[in-house]
């Protein structure tokens, strides 16, 4: 087989696609003074419109590498009449929506499972984190009603808050913070003091208007014109009402400072919440031994890259040549795979990748001593290799699909951590394949047409006595 | 050189490893991280060296059951029950008092995801055996796929074995198993798989040529032609790894450790154990 010039062709095109990926974005940011790593605004992103894809390329660091706080999060004791599933994503709104309103750009909130929530915060420590997530409240809407609080009133509400007025109970009116669809902190346009604004979904709606209309018929000031606001079990606003609210939206006003306003407005997202959140899992890594496991990772891949190309070229010479080549082209084209997709790179992650080299390694292998037996047989150099890369192909392929096999079972069914691992082995071995294959074969192909690389010495063969 | 010819001894050998650690195994378990036991854990450094047994002394006023092991000579790793939030800022408050100790990482796992943990990993385990068994019997036939499980097996009972034995008879942290220690063992299986499929290809391919030699002559040859490679590959591999784990911090030593143990083992197994038992069973079953 001659040299195959569109192969070859594409693997200069991949090449210099793969070191453009690598490269440019560094270049760019020194250029225009930005930092090196990490997501910035105002980089170009490579983005696909009709599929959806945008993504700028830097490498994604997991949060072992960078620093940050992982938490697996629980939905417990959630409210009859609401499926789980339904909690958690109300629950994944709320969470997300705290970490957004705290300014932290990174960071992931997403549902896993039935009833977990996973929380990644780079840059942050869990005691920022937890209070990041506070306390997540649930939050419920009472009328006063003549009588006298019942002992199940009691139990659910504190005590001292539902006997306030002589005389009168609390009774539940239906409104619950499920409904409150948003509220955020806001002024009043007339006195410029702090206020609340909500909005309620169409059954909340309903309910308020009605409520509402229903407690403006008392005299102001009564008991029975209030309505209270609980969160948990505690009272947190007993309002009077001056006109009927319909259309959706309500505004508690009444001595607000900006900070308790704001409180409010989160509570009562946060109210929505038709369960509790439990903290079952939590991993976090400072910033100082993120960097350094960077740094040792670094160096022990540069490290174990040199030994395997040095042993490449001790052991094969001249095709050990190639197969650095090779080796290094592999490593430039899997970074840019990783940027492209913003695959995570994690401890595991790296590990899975340094495993992938040694299986790159093993295809240049596999061919380099099948080329050898064939020189050893008396073929000439180009047979040799066409049969080699020939012969060592089915080795190569079935032992990758059945790492591919293993890589997809982790990726399904395993842990965050483990899903890391699987993902860049994955990518290592399809990508090692493309390089063994063609790459190697093609460099090969080259050697083999060059009249100074024809002496079997360079290959580590004795030319066959009989030859 | 007659592999083949002297496989009992290979054979033996592995037993010999293998035994003590499913002993060890049966009667002294392992020695679980957090991850799998529950509870919290904080590697804590300090600015100046601050010795083991001073903060154990220290975390013990807390009573949670607190067991504090040296991570280098600024570096204390402190593994306790699972701690409430009002606790656990208590010992942080502490310990950054007293000592000046701040928390470089920290973990905390709860009872529920423990023992999932612990139940998805070998469930793991058995969805990618199976799922090879099917792929090795499409390409090659069942005997192969069993074969090669089995190498795979000896490889997984080698790792767990001489981790339990460093975990609980030497009471290592290195012989700790986490989920950094699944992840190693996944991959062993995966390239332990990867170097009997190496070998399997060759008796392949040699069986496919009609010769003179007998089943048991061209599994010893087809093992010799293949040995270069199986050497070379998994000793750039060894060497990778050997790097690592020279350089690599304390909470993942036991990680290269156990992929060093699990690929020097996954080269032996297939070597010395799978492809001999092809012949075994060939001559048990001469079909």
């Amino acid at each position: 087989m001659r040299v195959d010039r569109r192969l070859l062709f594409l693997i200069g095109v991949i090449a210099v696609l793969a070191l453009f990926v690598d490269g440019f974005a560094y270049v760019y940011r020194a250029a225009t003074n930005q930092p090196l790593t990490g997501k910035i605004r105002g980089v170009p992103t490579l983005s696909i419109p009709f599929l959806g894809f945008e993504q700028q390329l830097y490498v994604h660091k997991g949060l072992d590498l960078q620093g940050g706080t992982h938490l697996e999060l629980e939905i417990t004791n959630v409210r009859s009449g609401t499926p789980v599933r339904e909690a958690r994503d109300i629950a994944v709104q709320i969470v997300e929506r705290r970490v957004n309103s705290s300014g932290y750009a990174e960071s992931v909130v997403r549902p896993e499972g039935d009833d977990r929530i996973l929380v990644e915060l780079p840059g942050v420590n869990l005691e920022q984190a937890k209070q990041i997530l506070g306390k997540t409240s649930y939050l419920t809407i009472y009328e006063w009603v003549p009588g006298t609080p019942d002992a199940k009133t009691l139990a659910e509400l504190n005590p001292t808050d539902a006997n306030k007025y002589q005389g009168f109970k609390p009774q539940f009116t239906n409104i619950d913070g499920s409904m409150i669809t948003s509220a955020s902190r806001s002024t009043d346009s007339n006195t410029n003091l702090p206020d609340v604004q909500f909005s309620f979904n169409n059954t909340g709606s309903d309910r308020f208007c009605t409520l509402t209309r229903d407690r403006v018929t008392h005299p102001q000031g009564t008991p029975e014109n209030k309505i209270a606001i609980f969160i948990d079990r505690d009272l947190v606003e007993d309002a009077n009402v001056i006109s009927e609210i319909c259309g959706g939206t309500g505004i508690i006003t009444g001595g607000f400072t900006p900070a308790s306003a704001q409180a409010l407005a989160i509570q009562l997202n946060s109210g929505a919440l038709p369960g509790s959140i439990n903290l079952v899992s939590s991993t976090e890594v400072g910033a100082t031994l993120g960097a350094s496991t960077v740094k040792l990772s670094l160096l022990a891949g540069a490290f174990g890259l040199a030994i395997v190309i040095l042993f490449m070229l001790l052991y094969y010479r001249l095709p050990g040549v190639v197969a650095s080549l090779a080796l290094l082209l592999y490593a430039a084209i899997a970074l840019a795979i990783f940027k492209i997709f913003g695959v995570t790179l994690t401890l595991a992650g790296l590990a899975g990748f340094i495993l992938s080299v040694g299986m790159a390694v093993d295809a240049n292998v596999l061919i380099f001593e099948r080329v050898k037996e064939e020189l050893r047989a008396g073929r000439t150099l180009g047979a040799s290799m066409e049969a080699g890369v020939h012969r060592a192909w089915p080795a190569i392929r079935d032992s990758n699909i059945s790492t591919l096999i293993t890589c997809f079972v982790l990726y399904f069914f395993g842990a965050p951590l483990i899903k890391g691992f699987a993902i860049t082995l994955a990518i290592g071995v399809m990508v090692s394949m493309f390089s063994a294959i063609v790459t190697t074969q093609q460099f090969l192909q080259i050697l083999a047409g060059l009249r100074p690389a024809r002496r079997l010495a360079l290959y580590g063969v004795q030319a066959p006595k009989a030859a | 050189m007659d592999i083949v010819g002297r496989r009992n001894w290979y054979f033996l050998l592995s037993l010999a490893i293998i035994l003590p650690g499913i002993i060890s195994m049966l009667f002294f378990g392992f020695r679980l991280g957090i991850d799998f036991a529950g509870g919290d854990q904080f590697n804590i450094a300090f600015t100046k060296p601050t010795s083991a047994a001073v903060v154990q002394r220290e975390m013990d006023t807390f009573n949670v059951e607190a067991t504090v092991q040296q991570a280098g000579p600024n570096n204390v790793l402190i593994t306790t029950k699972p701690l409430g939030i009002k606790e656990e800022s208590a010992v942080r408050d502490d310990l950054s008092k007293k000592f000046g100790g701040t928390v470089a990482s920290s973990a905390f796992v709860g009872p529920t995801i423990a023992r999932e943990l612990v139940v998805g990993a070998g469930a793991l385990i058995a969805i990618a055996s199976i799922l090879i068994v099917a792929y090795l019997s499409f390409r090659f036939n069942y005997k192969f796929a069993v074969c090669a499980i089995l190498a795979l097996l000896h490889d997984v009972f080698v790792l767990t074995g001489v981790y339990s034995i460093l975990g609980k008879i030497f009471n290592l942290q290195l012989g700790e198993i986490n989920t950094l220690f699944v992840t190693a063992a996944l991959t062993v299986i995966g390239f332990s798989v990867h170097d009997t499929i190496v070998i399997f290809d060759r008796i392949r391919e040699n069986l496919r040529q009609a010769s003179r030699l007998t089943f048991e002559q061209n599994v010893n040859l087809s093992i010799i032609q293949s040995l270069a490679r199986s050497i070379n590959t998994s000793m750039t591999v060894v060497f990778v790894l050997v790097a690592l784990f020279l350089i690599s911090p304390q909470n993942i030593k036991g990680f290269t450790l156990a992929l060093l143990i699990g690929i020097v083992s996954g080269t032996y197994s297939s070597i010395f154990n799978a492809s001999p038992l092809l012949v075994v069973w060939r001559r048990l079953d001469p079909r």
